[in-house]
């Protein structure tokens, strides 16, 4: 199991680049190549028309801005960076990513050059006109073809490279773009007046080697390349300084119960969501199907399903930001949209680490404040209620996801709302920051206001909920009290090892138990209680190592229910065991953390 | 705990009355977010110093080449578009600020903090356009008065002609390219909208801002006048620079600021009408 989930991680760590490149590198090459294709086409269409000679423009390429390829390959590192460490193992692999990303980002331009050179080779042999270079001759060794070729080629690896490079290097800095821009081109640019350029903004190194002026070549490339070492020393910085993700988080969450607070402080204060016949379809997957309930004030109700069964889209909807295909959720009887000072009314927190920028915590709460019309003292006292008092000050980059979390449950308590929403709030945390949110969310039940947390760990409603709302592939399953869940789902068991199982059993199934065999081979035993199980021992002299009844946890509950469903939707059976497998593998997926 | 405890319900009856929550309150939050972000001094430091640096430079290489220029080169010089040239470096660092502002809230996932604090979508983009084209004009207006000063310094070190700043022309010429400054920003945000991404709004609104300058010219004379001019860039400049050198995308001031209007009320129209329809 460990072995397999090693083989994921490390699958993820190498498909990583690929759908990154796929996403945004395709999209930058497209426009890069419809810009290129279009200025031939254009210029070409033009120059027959006005039957002018173009032959001047035999080497137009050239002219187009190479500057597009220092900040594209700048913001797409900007970009990438945070994510390669985030997904990466060890700093070599970031490395090795990000030199990938660069590699990869010049030789599509380069290619693509390339074919503009071709295209252009076409058009000029279709109107007859003199071609200072054939296409035959490019991939030859000799001439000034095999020049214009490497020309390309190079330009965009150095302007890619350099691009990329300071985008890594300023990774942290939202202007990645705009710095890669000025720290290739200024210094460069320079280099290139101080030693007597005329030739216009010399813009790599390899212009003053194609076309070179009163300088000597090879005091150009170490000009550069001086310039570019820095952005590479700056670049592995980076790598070197940022922590890479932290695993293990999970070990401990089966930490030590809080204890549910006391129904009476709790007072009903009419504050509530109803959902009603919600549905959402992207394309022909429903997301959310035909989904009615109502979240009752003064209690903490859980939401609960597998990853994918369409909770987030659920609390995207009632909070306006995904629109639904069709029925209608309230808040407080408004539409969130309609809500004059929604800030005041509900409260929510979806991810914690969706935060843009190098600012304070106390800067983000602040502008936070102002669009929900709320005072600004306000910040500092939600910053003391989740204890961020000491942090408030520095900036929001180097803090933990225990951090974030924190600062998104203050962010959610600016308004003071009696309503909360809480996007599987423990996801990633430490059990210390696991324990901190229980108990804050229990508290925050007791003063009176509604809570709504979703998740998908079982065992974290069992701790936290009164209440719990079971969905499955976008299908309300269960909507009931937790107890009740927990006890009309399952039936209890008792776990039996023992030295002389296969003498046991026979005598336990006389005395009408149902017994199943567990992989480590001990007896789980139904149908009778534990004492008639030791009694029957005794009185055959078996000896026992273990006899435990095992109570039934939310895990056993849900499966069981989702098992159950079957039944009930005979026809989308196929469904159900989908979301049973779902739940398996990410239930296993924890365990092996 | 227990402080903690006592802190929230003793402040819940002062929070209760709810205050209306208004564009001002959305400007605010936004001027917030703009001022808090390091990001924002780098950028706008970076577009100063560019733009102001490449013009001295500029004005060097003029300067020290002038006396070696043929005759009518000489004699049709004029000093306030020579000046202008390092402007294009901030502007493009302005432009992508102005992408930036929109797209980085997009690509953070922040745009959903943002829209469930004002989920009133057409005054949250109101408030980026109104706070983009106030930075924009406020920066443009420091690198266009520091490049015109900085530019003619260094011509008059070389005994070129130079141009005081209170000269018609060049009061003209800060006043337009200072009030067509939001133009390109604004157009680069819209596409932030549209797109919500950094590098497809980027590169559409430096090949705006870049293709038709350095392409337009091979065109027929019908196209430049009826087709070019329309586009923006044509449009500001027609307001910024016609009175000092001739050019085929002309247009009167009253059509070139009627242009100008139209590319943003379609943009911002097009990015309304998205960010309302879809989801955040």
């Amino acid at each position: 199991m460990i072995a397999q989930a090693q083989a994921r991680t490390q699958q993820r760590t190498w498909t990583f680049p690929r759908r990154l490149l796929a996403d945004h590198i395709g999209l930058a090459a497209l426009l890069w190549l419809g810009l290129i294709v279009a200025v031939t086409v254009l210029i070409t269409a033009v120059a027959y028309w006005d039957s002018i000679s173009v032959s001047g423009w035999d080497r137009f390429m050239s002219t187009i801005p190479h500057w597009y390829v220092a900040v594209i390959a700048g913001f797409l590192a900007h970009r990438f960076l945070p994510a390669a460490i985030a997904h990466g193992q060890t700093r070599r692999d970031v490395s090795v990513q990000l030199l990938i990303f660069t590699v990869v980002f010049a030789v599509v331009l380069a290619v693509l050059g390339v074919v503009g050179f071709l295209l252009e080779r076409v058009l000029y042999g279709a109107m007859d006109w003199p071609q200072e270079v054939a296409a035959g001759q490019l991939f030859s060794s000799s001439g000034e073809a095999h020049l214009i070729f490497l020309e390309f080629a190079s330009k965009f690896l150095v302007w890619a490279a350099a691009g990329a490079l300071v985008g890594a290097g300023f990774y942290r800095s939202d202007e990645a773009g705009g710095l890669s821009l000025a720290v290739v081109w200024i210094p460069v640019s320079l280099a290139g007046y101080a030693l007597g350029s005329q030739s216009g903004t010399p813009i790599s190194l390899l212009d003053f080697v194609f076309d070179p002026p009163s300088l000597h070549p090879l005091l150009a490339i170490a000009v550069c390349a001086a310039c570019y070492l820095v952005t590479a020393a700056l670049a592995w910085r980076v790598i070197r300084d940022t922590p890479l993700r932290s695993k293990a988080t999970w070990a401990g969450r089966d930490h030590a119960r809080f204890g549910h607070s006391d129904d009476s402080t709790r007072e009903g204060n009419g504050s509530m969501i109803e959902v009603r016949d919600l549905s959402k379809h992207y394309g022909t997957t429903k997301a959310v199907d035909q989904l009615s309930f109502d979240i009752k004030p003064g209690i903490v109700t859980g939401f609960l399903g597998p990853n994918g069964a369409g909770k987030s889209t659920t609390m995207r909807m009632i909070l306006g930001l995904d629109h639904p295909t069709s029925g209608s959720v309230t808040v407080n009887g408004k539409a969130y949209r309609d809500l004059p000072a929604p800030m005041y009314e509900i409260g929510a927190l979806l991810d914690a680490k969706a935060i843009y920028g190098r600012r304070s915590a106390s800067q983000h709460l602040r502008w936070l404040a102002q669009a929900g019309g709320i005072p600004k003292q306000r910040v500092d006292e939600v910053l003391d209620l989740v204890g961020l008092t000491s942090v408030a000050g520095q900036s929001i980059t180097g803090f933990s996801l225990g951090m974030f979390q924190r600062l998104g449950i203050a962010s959610a308590l600016l308004g003071d709302p009696d309503t909360l929403l809480f996007d599987e709030p423990v996801n990633g945390l430490d059990p210390e920051g696991i324990v901190w949110i229980r108990t804050l969310m229990r508290r925050l039940a007791s003063e009176g206001r509604t809570i709504f947390v979703s998740s998908h760990l079982m065992n974290e409603m069992e701790e936290t909920a009164d209440h719990v709302l079971v969905i499955g592939r976008g299908r309300l399953i269960a909507d009931t009290s937790m107890s009740e869940f927990i006890q009309l789902s399952t039936h209890s068991h008792v776990r039996v090892v023992s030295p002389q199982a296969s003498d046991l059993a026979p005598r336990l199934d006389n005395a009408g138990a149902t017994i199943t065999v567990a992989d480590d081979g001990a007896l789980i035993v139904t149908g009778i209680e534990a004492a008639q199980i030791g009694d029957i021992a005794a009185s055959h002299a078996i000896r026992l190592h273990e006899l435990s009844p095992q109570r039934a946890r939310l895990e056993e509950a849900f499966m069981e229910r989702t098992r159950a469903s079957v039944e009930y939707h005979a026809g989308d059976a196929e469904a159900v065991a989908a979301i049973f497998a779902e739940t398996t593998q990410t239930t296993a997926e924890q365990e092996v953390r | 705990m227990a402080t903690a405890t006592s802190a929230t319900t003793l402040d819940r009856a002062a929070t209760r009355q709810r205050p209306s929550v208004g564009f001002g309150a959305t400007l605010a939050s936004e001027w917030t977010k703009l001022i808090s972000a390091r990001s924002t001094y780098l950028t706008i430091g970076l577009a100063v110093a560019l733009a102001i640096g490449m013009t001295a430079l500029i004005s060097l290489a003029v300067g020290s080449t002038f006396s070696e220029w043929n005759a009518a080169d000489q004699a049709s010089f004029e000093p306030i578009s020579f000046s202008l040239a390092g402007l294009l470096f901030g502007g493009i660092l302005i432009a992508v600020l102005g992408v930036n502002l929109v797209a980085s809230e997009y690509s953070s996932g922040m745009i959903r903090l943002t829209l469930s604090a004002t989920p009133q979508r057409g005054r949250l983009l109101m408030a980026k356009v109104v706070l983009i084209s106030l930075v924009a004009m406020v920066v443009t207006l420091v690198m266009t008065v520091g490049v015109l000063v900085i530019g003619q310094a260094v011509l008059g070190a070389y005994d070129m002609p130079t141009v005081p700043l209170t000269d018609p022309d060049a009061v003209r010429v800060i006043a337009a390219i200072t009030l067509t400054a939001p133009l390109f920003p604004l157009i680069g945000a819209t596409f932030a909208f549209l797109f919500r991404s950094t590098a497809t709004p980027i590169t559409l609104v430096l090949a705006l801002m870049f293709v038709p300058a350095m392409f337009g010219a091979l065109f027929p004379d019908w196209w430049q006048e009826n087709i070019l001019s329309l586009l923006p860039g044509s449009a500001a400049d027609s307001l910024a620079l016609s009175h000092l050198s001739d050019s085929r995308t002309y247009l009167d001031p009253v059509p070139a600021a009627a242009v100008v209007v139209a590319w943003l009320v379609i943009t911002v129209g097009a990015a309304y009408v998205t960010l309302t329809r879809r989801d955040a």
